[in-house]
């Protein structure tokens, strides 16, 4: 068997003294700077990046991805504990999980995290190393229709997510749809929405949003509810979760991984579209929907799980086609250049100790990150016991401080308080924020595909019909829209009868 | 419950919603359209902003049934004092330096606390910026100014 | 305010740089400005520079990744710093000669701005077709395209960028008509021809080169006027019939107009020897970049001479940012 060969070969390169080494190294900083609001994984590799240069290759790159995927692991502690979400993946996080955070179960939402993300980890990397060239090469079929098809489906899914009003739902993709075009338009070159400011002209960087939405507007409204401030600390209940609780993430975290999986594999939408995905999902197939936003374990294990599982299978673009999935990535792809290796579709054949020797270290740290953070489940709920007119500075602090760093620029700082204000204010009316993140982050890559698909068809929009996985998308997303929709109306016409009666 | 529709989430709302989409319809309607098959830049945006409207005036016309009252409460003065002091960090940090700057964001932002205690605050602004000077300026290389210009 | 405080602070700092600070210079860290976020290979080549120049100058070289406005914020930002040699800019072709032409109010002009210290390193574009469009060489595509106006579709990195300028230039020297398919970068523009959503790309060395190798692309031309090493048997533009036919990419660095010839003389010697040694070669080569180092006035008439070229290609073509 090739496969087991390959695997073979892959382990003894992983679980070599330096593969054990630079892996934990790569693991350890992951966490702690994706721990930090506002410090991601790519300011931390390009600081590293010369340092790798030492390195052997394979090492070098063991350690780039634990950075990787352990500053990912570390962002959805920052979005349980303090509702930070500080990438695109862990904005699901926070819906449920930091609503469990607020009931006193922080230790059970951070735990099903690594244990969901283990499970999708150990899952998704089998997927890469069985099926890596064949999906590649699916991943190629993937041409604009589809892009733009899958993007309209996974929009759906976030309305889905919010509860409450359907339409504020919608609104609020349509508002983030629009705040995403915001920058330079791709075809043109137009400049939109930059209020004549340059620094706007790359448009507005999703941290910045999501950051100043959820976490500043969450600090406040914090302060202003003095009885809900102490609400962590006081009736912390056990660090793990239940019998009940692993029964009930068992489902979402085998359907995350697979969702996850696939839509990996998408070059630059997969992450995050299968986050939201994994909690439509299993808000649908949940029998109490209404739990969902008031800290449902199932809505932080599946797409916890998903989230993991597209992380590890977006290496296979990255490594296979030279497609950077993310910065991150695209820093790898650097990294890999510099040591004389071009990716592409001959890595896995000349560098095979390289190819394989990751896909076991991903397996490995994952495993670490679940040794390691187990133990400091205690340690993190602890955090939430400090005085919160102590904890909050830190944050805020943090917070722009990270910010400001994502282009040197202040003028991001202002958006962050700008982005604040925003948050409050729709809080206050009832809109739900994650469906505008969403919105936000698919608004220019769906628009980009929408007219690059009609400039293809010669301005015919049935081709969004007539190739088979698009419509089978499209198919989808209209099933899922009348299912939402049919109900609602139903449910308007019973009253209606009710009150005549 | 159905007191006054000014006091209504989504009348109000929807008004928010209406007014946002007007704009952004005015700023696009300066980019070109386009056609079909050569979509302008204009054409999401305006499409989009006309969407938006229709939501927000569908979600205000339906107030009056589904609305509920906006609660103010909580107080302007936790919203003015953090805006407000991440607003001043963005302004002083290139002139002033990282580690003023930072000084002068931790302790404007516990002014949102009440009580505010003096002593405590100092004490948590020299730890804190000690930190994140230590992280950014000198762990991830950020080429910041620690200090003043001119110093 | 803040930019008049620049000023004011600029023009006292090179009122009183007394000669003695320009001869042990540098004596402080120097900034060295990048139009590019963090991550990407250009991010590799500023790091691989800045570590060779660091050591040889003794001081650190710190990298500010300024990214935005098709790095005109970059360019901005270093063209109104204090002229003493502790602010520099890496410069790229297209933000520097193409811009110029493709934005007509810009708040800074290259090429009274600037003085340009030396190129730090070159390298050309490689025209590739996917392999199920019937045309092995430059002669076959012409006349294929000439047969099914429209049908092939060239695939770039966004209006403006140099993949895109390529093909324009492509199409006004042989009377040809293609289709645009606009890509977020060069990356997304090279897997367009993967999977023959888009039949051809002017792409960069490593966006290509490997694809060519693994026989999912076919190689046509390249762009520059001598033939790519590592492709020997792949013709150029210019011997194919479109004589004249010279693009590239290039990297240089750039200090703001003022700044004292020593210094640039210092950073001059410091930059050419950090290019040619071993390993940034061998770097620099896998992404299909030649390091060269010359001198300023080779540099000053390179950018002069492009500036002209594409002024002229995007007036020919009519190209506009809107």
């Amino acid at each position: 068997m090739e496969l087991f060969s390959n695997l073979a070969l892959g382990f003894s390169v992983a679980l070599s003294f330096h593969g054990l080494l630079y892996c934990f190294v790569g693991v350890m900083l992951g966490t702690f700077i994706g721990v930090l609001p506002g410090v991601g994984p790519l300011v931390t590799i390009s600081v590293l990046l010369p340092i790798t240069y030492n390195l052997e290759p394979s090492s070098a790159l063991i350690m780039l991805a634990g950075i990787y995927y352990g500053a990912q692991y570390g962002g959805s502690t920052t979005a349980i504990l303090v509702n930070l979400p500080g990438e695109s993946s862990s904005v699901v996080t926070c819906l449920d999980g930091h609503q469990m955070a607020r009931r006193g179960r922080a230790g059970p939402a951070l735990a099903i995290a690594a244990i969901g993300s283990f499970i999708a980890g150990t899952v998704s990397n089998v997927v890469v190393a069985a099926f890596a060239p064949a999906l590649s090469a699916w991943a190629l079929n993937f041409g604009s229709p589809e892009y733009f098809s899958i993007m309209v489906l996974g929009l759906v899914t976030a309305a889905v997510l919010s509860h409450g009003s359907m339409i504020k739902a919608i609104s609020m993709i349509v508002l983030g749809l629009i705040l995403g075009l915001s920058g330079t338009d791709v075809n043109s070159g137009t400049y939109r929405f930059t209020f004549g400011l340059p620094e706007l002209t790359d448009g507005i960087d999703f941290v910045v949003v999501a950051m100043g939405m959820f976490g500043l507007a969450e600090i406040i409204a914090n302060i202003q509810r003095p009885e809900a401030r102490e609400i962590f600390s006081s009736k912390v209940s056990n660090l793990l979760p239940s019998r009940a609780d692993m029964k009930a993430s068992a489902w979402p975290i085998a359907r995350g991984t697979a969702l996850g999986s696939i839509l990996g594999i998408l070059p630059g939408t997969g992450t995050t579209i299968s986050s939201f995905m994994s909690y439509a999902l299993e808000k649908k197939f949940s029998r109490h929907p209404e739990r969902f936003g008031h800290g449902a374990i199932e809505g932080v294990a599946g797409p916890e799980s998903a989230n993991n599982a597209a992380a590890q299978t977006a290496f296979i673009p990255t490594l296979t086609l030279g497609i950077p999935h993310n910065g991150t990535m695209a820093l790898m792809l650097g990294a890999l250049t510099m040591f004389g290796i071009a990716p592409g579709p001959q890595v896995m054949t000349s560098h095979p100790d390289l190819f394989w020797g990751l896909v076991a270290s991903m397996w490995i740290g994952n495993l670490m990150l679940l040794v390691l953070n187990l133990p400091m489940l205690g340690l993190w709920v602890k955090m939430l016991a400090v005085p919160y007119r102590l904890l909050y500075p830190a944050i805020v602090i943090l917070s722009c401080v990270g910010v400001y760093t994502l282009s040197n620029s202040s003028l991001s700082v202002v958006l962050l308080a700008v982005f604040g204000l925003v948050g409050l204010v729709f809080v206050k009316l009832d809109f739900a924020p994650a469906p505008l993140l969403l919105g936000f982050i698919l608004g220019p890559m769906m628009e980009e595909n929408l007219r690059r698909s009609m400039v293809m068809s010669r301005g015919d929009p049935s081709i969004f019909v007539t190739r088979p996985m698009s419509v089978a998308m499209l198919l989808i997303a209209a099933i899922l829209l009348a299912s939402m929709l049919i109900p609602m109306i139903r449910h308007k016409k019973e009253e209606a009868v009710a009150s005549d009666a | 419950m159905k007191t006054s529709i000014l006091g209504n989430k989504d009348f109000l709302g929807g008004l928010l919603l209406v007014a946002i989409g007007a704009g952004a319809a005015f700023i696009s309607r300066s980019y070109p359209m386009g056609t079909l098959r050569q979509m302008g830049p204009g054409f999401m945006p305006f499409s989009l902003a006309l969407l938006l409207m229709g939501l927000g005036l569908l979600l205000a016309l339906r107030a009056p049934h589904d609305g509920e009252e906006l609660e103010w409460g909580g107080g302007l003065r936790p919203v003015l004092v953090v805006l407000g002091a991440v607003l001043l960090f963005a302004q002083v940090l290139e002139p002033l330096g990282l580690v003023l700057s930072s000084m002068i964001l931790i302790i404007a932002s516990s002014l949102a606390h009440t009580p505010f205690r003096l002593r405590e605050t100092l004490l948590l602004s020299v730890g804190l910026t000690v930190g994140v000077v230590l992280l950014f300026a000198y762990a991830l290389e950020i080429p910041f100014a620690l200090w003043p210009r001119g110093l | 305010m803040r930019k008049l405080c620049a000023a004011v602070f600029a023009i006292s700092m090179a009122a009183c740089l007394p000669a003695a600070a320009q001869a042990d210079y540098p004596t402080k860290p120097i900034r060295l400005v990048l139009p590019y976020p963090a991550g990407g290979s250009t991010d590799g080549i500023a790091r691989l520079v800045a570590d060779g120049m660091s050591r040889r100058l003794g001081q650190q070289m710190v990298i500010d990744n300024r990214p935005g406005a098709a790095g005109n914020i970059a360019s901005d930002l270093v063209a109104k710093a204090a002229p003493d040699g502790y602010t520099l800019l890496l410069g790229f072709n297209t933000a520097l000669t193409v811009t110029p032409g493709l934005s007509p109010n810009l708040t800074f002009n290259v090429q009274k701005d600037f003085v340009p210290i030396t190129e730090l390193a070159d390298g050309q574009y490689i025209l590739v077709v996917n392999p199920e469009l019937p045309v092995k060489n430059v002669a076959e595509l012409v006349a294929y395209a000439k047969e099914n106006p429209g049908k092939i579709s060239f695939s770039s990195g966004g209006l403006g960028s140099s993949h895109h300028l390529s093909a324009e230039l492509f199409m006004a020297m042989t009377g040809t008509k293609l289709t645009h398919l606009s890509y977020k970068g060069g990356g997304p523009a090279a897997t367009a021809v993967l999977g023959n959503e888009a039949q051809m790309v002017f792409g960069s060395v490593a966006t290509t080169v490997p694809h060519i190798q693994a026989g999912k692309m076919r190689a046509i031309a390249t762009t520059g006027l001598q033939r790519f090493p590592a492709l020997p048997d792949v013709p150029t533009l210019d011997e194919s019939g479109l004589k004249g036919f010279d693009v590239g990419t290039w990297y240089g660095l750039l200090a703001p107009a003022g700044t004292p010839q020593p210094i640039i003389d210092r950073l001059q010697q410091a930059a050419s020897a950090a290019v040619n040694e071993d390993s940034a070669k061998s770097g620099l080569a896998l992404m299909g970049l030649r390091p060269i180092g010359g001198s300023g006035k080779d540099f000053n008439d390179l950018i002069v001479r492009e500036t002209a070229t594409w002024a002229r290609i995007i007036k020919e073509a009519g190209i506009k940012l809107q």
